[in-house]
């Protein structure tokens, strides 16, 4: 017995990764509820500097919560995530908007949004790599959202379609509490965990969420507004134009946009039958191109190779001569003027901006 | 992959409550667990699986016994075993890659099913059912009258996603006594299991950085990189794949299990024969046991082996039957690996080709050592594994670009443009690292693993001591530090790139 206790050495081991996991990265993930119905109930919801937060979830939670009957949602990347009810001109407006996005992520939030039952009259919909590329467009990083990605892949599809059932509704709750557990102790976490605390001040640690009103506008971190938009932290938001600049010049563009990548056939058929899909339900479609920096476009149409963003453009026409969606925007920062000015850096536009040059209102 | 995932841990642990708490039933705990196994790696098509299980262990089993005990049809019950036993591994593992390589070859056009489920892990064990039933039929084991001993044997979960491929006899005499939770195998287990984590999730993803960015941009570097590219391709598939068989193997241990070796340091190959005797040696000898050898005691090749002998004289007679019984083997280790076009040129059509000409060679030099001065020895084994991992190398070639034509433009640009010298400015080699992600960590991670294998092997080869075998026998306390520094290694140097260990696709 003496023996096997000294196997107890690597107790710390685990419970140093999973505290540390859980109050780096995770501490929110049992808040998205709160977090979500505060936003519901006309709140902003910060969180501290440079903290991992649980968008998914969130987003997830703000379908489930927010009104059976809605004007307006926008889906897509970070890059709609300024879209706000003010530019949309509409009270009755949620931005769904997540980091990174996928297409299959889409599907699933869509696929919500039908079981859930939500019917909205007008969709912004975000064309990019994400959806088209097939690097990023089968990734799914909560994989219990599996089920409503399927759901929505039947009703789009040319077979009948079977209704979730209850029981895959308990397997995707069983699911999220496997995945919390998998992550409250994985050692690929623990890694970015040890990076981050670095970062992180004993106050940014220990502190939770704020709630504030969406009338206050001092708060200085990243927060969400009720409407489900993002808005960044003061830092990130006055950056100088020279480094943003800088940033734009030293910017990995590879690892967005592929190089010697055509846009992927299966993903746009998916794209197109959910447009026919929402069309049919009389859903008015934005389909809205974010446009790169001048300086990224640049280096895209110098060097030879990028075919994505020029097969996005030709596709998001094509799907609006079909199915009457308006197109706002497009890669090509020179046909809407826009500088290198309006943005926070190398991919996103300012969302004071956003308003300016895009018309999101619908008629 | 499951089992780098945390949920691994959780079976193991549920596996180890049951199995030695209840030494009653160990095989059947055993034998439950590993179905369980193989139905949570495949979880979406459970049922699949199931039908899968019950078919082959119903065949294996219910052959074994007829075998056993008919003599008279032995030889049409082996070869119908042996087709039913092959076909759900045709049918479900090579016939689209058959048929899209038949239309490449004749330009004909049959079409692929989409749809065919994909078996994980029935490559391994489908071997292992009919080595079997060949050594049943040989008379060399009794056939099993125990169905479950018989389940066991083809499903042992560490073994049925990546092998090794088992031997019946070996494998059922493990069992006879009970297992008991012994400190000493539980922390040799655990030890073999963090060094397995460690090869994997750091060395093999490490190296699999600059061999992955090198060879899909190939045509910006010269044939010095995409060598060295080549070669860090060979560290990552060994690293992956001895790294899965130390996890599998360290998890057995712990189980009182003894898996056989599946490899034997092959990097210090001195010929290219020697190579595949110690890379992937269970499928090398399961080939070796029941095609070569059968093949060879065949009449059709006893007669052209004294045909060629009259005509050829001894010496290059006795080699033809031989060369034709390779040239058997390799396609159907070729096939074994996927019958995709390019792995049949690497791991059939190349290695075939190689191993024939350097038995024809031999004929003309000595590979032993031959000088007194043990160092000058050394140099010269150097030299010769240099030259072996170059040869083996031409193999990764074709399963790196994963296409025979893009194989051959890879292979004429290392031998064209060797050596870029417009390439050596210092801007240059910087702006290239970059475009390989060739981070400072990758780099450094790269040069200490070349280090500490350079130590291991001037140990190893000069002054005959074996570091891993004398690490793997010290006192346990000294082994759980080990195993804490690996873990903070793997910590802070993994790296996660496709979670999936590379000998998983067969």
């Amino acid at each position: 017995m003496n023996k096997w206790k000294s196997l107890l050495i690597f107790m710390p081991i685990i419970v140093i990764v999973s505290v540390t996991n859980f109050i780096v990265n995770y501490k929110y993930n049992i808040n998205v509820k709160p977090i979500a119905q505060s936003m519901i109930n006309g709140n902003c919801v910060g969180f501290p500097k440079d903290c991992v937060i649980p968008e998914r979830g969130v987003k997830e939670n703000i379908i489930e919560l927010m009104p059976k009957t809605n004007k307006s949602v926008a889906i897509g990347p970070s890059l709609i995530m300024g879209i706000r009810k003010n530019s949309v001109d509409s009270n009755s407006f949620y931005n769904l908007g997540m980091s990174s996005s996928t297409l299959n992520e889409q599907l699933a939030q869509f696929g919500l949004l039908e079981y859930t039952n939500s019917q909205y009259e007008n969709l912004i919909w975000c064309f990019d790599y994400y959806i088209f590329d097939d690097r990023f467009s089968n990734g799914i990083r909560d994989n219990s959202s599996e089920v409503f990605k399927e759901h929505m892949i039947e009703l789009i599809g040319d077979s009948n379609y079977k209704p979730i059932t209850q029981c895959e509704i308990n397997k995707t709750k069983l699911l999220k509490i496997h995945n919390f557990i998998v992550d409250i102790f994985s050692l690929k976490s623990f890694k970015y965990s040890i990076k981050s605390l670095l970062n992180l001040s004993i106050n940014d640690l220990i502190a939770g969420f704020e709630i504030f009103d969406d009338r206050i506008s001092t708060f200085v971190n990243n927060y969400y507004k009720p409407d489900g938009s993002w808005v960044y932290s003061v830092d990130y938001r006055s950056k100088s134009h020279d480094e943003i600049e800088k940033k734009m010049k030293e910017y990995d563009l590879d690892s967005f946009v592929s190089k010697n990548k055509h846009i992927n056939k299966e993903n746009k058929d998916t794209v197109e039958k959910v447009i026919k899909y929402l069309t049919n339900k009389r859903t008015k479609i934005k389909i809205f191109l974010c446009p790169h920096p001048p300086i990224i476009w640049d280096r895209i149409v110098n060097e030879s190779g990028y075919y994505l963003p020029y097969e996005i453009d030709e596709f998001a026409n094509e799907m609006s001569k079909k199915y009457e969606c308006q197109i706002i925007g497009s890669h090509n920062p020179y046909n809407i003027d826009i500088k290198n000015e309006d943005f926070y850096d190398a991919t996103h536009v300012r969302h004071e901006k956003l308003a300016e040059y895009f018309s999101f209102k619908f008629d | 992959m499951f089992i780098l995932t945390f949920d691994y841990f959780v079976f193991l642990i549920c596996l180890f409550l049951f199995y030695f708490n209840v030494r009653k039933h160990q095989k059947s705990i055993l034998f439950i667990f590993s179905i369980l196994f193989y139905v949570l790696i495949s979880i979406s098509e459970w049922y699949k699986i199931l039908l899968i299980v019950l078919y082959m262990m119903l065949i294996t089993y219910s052959f074994g016994v007829l075998i056993g005990k008919n003599n008279r049809f032995k030889s049409s019950l082996l070869l119908l075993s042996i087709f039913l036993l092959i076909f759900p591994l045709i049918y479900f593992k090579y016939l689209n890659n058959i048929i899209v390589l038949v239309n490449n070859v004749f330009k004909t056009n049959f079409i692929i099913n989409d749809s065919v489920f994909q078996i994980i892990g029935i490559s391994y064990y489908a071997l292992s059912a009919i080595g079997y039933l060949i050594e049943v039929y040989w008379g060399n084991i009794c056939c099993d009258k125990n169905i479950i001993n018989v389940g066991l044997f083809i499903f042992y979960f560490p073994v049925i996603v990546s092998g090794p491929i088992l031997r019946y006899n070996e494998f059922s005499l493990q069992f006879n006594t009970n297992k008991n939770l012994e400190y000493d195998r539980f922390v040799k287990g655990a030890f073999l299991m963090a060094w397995g984590y460690f090869k994997k999730l750091v060395v093999a993803n490490r190296f699999s950085i600059p061999a992955h960015n090198i060879y899909n941009n190939f045509e910006q570097f010269s044939g010095v990189t995409i060598i060295l590219a080549t070669l860090c391709y060979a560290v990552e598939l060994y690293a992956d794949f001895s790294g899965c068989m130390d996890i599998i193997g360290g998890t057995s241990m712990i189980l009182g299990v003894k898996l056989p070796k599946n490899f034997d340091d092959p990097f210090f190959s001195t010929s290219i024969q020697e190579f595949w005797q110690r890379w992937h040696i269970t499928l090398g000898l399961w080939f070796k046991d029941y095609v070569l050898y059968p093949i060879q005691k065949t009449e059709i090749i006893i007669k052209i082996g004294k045909k060629s002998r009259k005509l050829f004289g001894k010496r290059i007679g006795k080699r033809i039957p031989f060369y034709i019984s390779m040239i058997v083997l390799w396609f159907l280790i070729g096939l074994w690996h996927g019958g995709t076009d390019y792995y049949f040129v690497a791991s059939g059509l190349v290695p075939l080709i190689l191993i024939i000409i350097t038995d024809i060679f031999s004929i003309f030099y000595n590979n032993h050592n031959i000088y007194e001065n043990k160092y000058l020895n050394y140099f010269t084994n150097l030299l010769r594994r240099f030259r072996t991992i170059l040869l083996v190398s031409i193999c990764w070639v074709f399963v790196l670009a994963s296409d025979v034509s893009k194989g051959i433009k890879i292979l004429y640009r290392i031998f064209t443009k060797f050596i870029i010298l417009s390439n050596f400015h210092i801007d240059i080699l910087r702006k290239g690292l970059n475009n390989i992600n060739l981070t400072k960590i990758t780099l450094v991670t790269i040069i200490f693993v070349l280090l500490c294998f350079f130590i291991y092997d001037v140990f190893k080869n000069i002054y005959k001591i074996d570091l891993f075998e004398k690490i793997f026998i010290i006192k346990n306390r000294y082994k759980v530090v080990i195993i804490y520094l690996l873990l903070f290694l793997i910590i802070f140097l993994q790296t996660m790139n496709d979670n999936q260990f590379i000998y998983f696709q067969f």
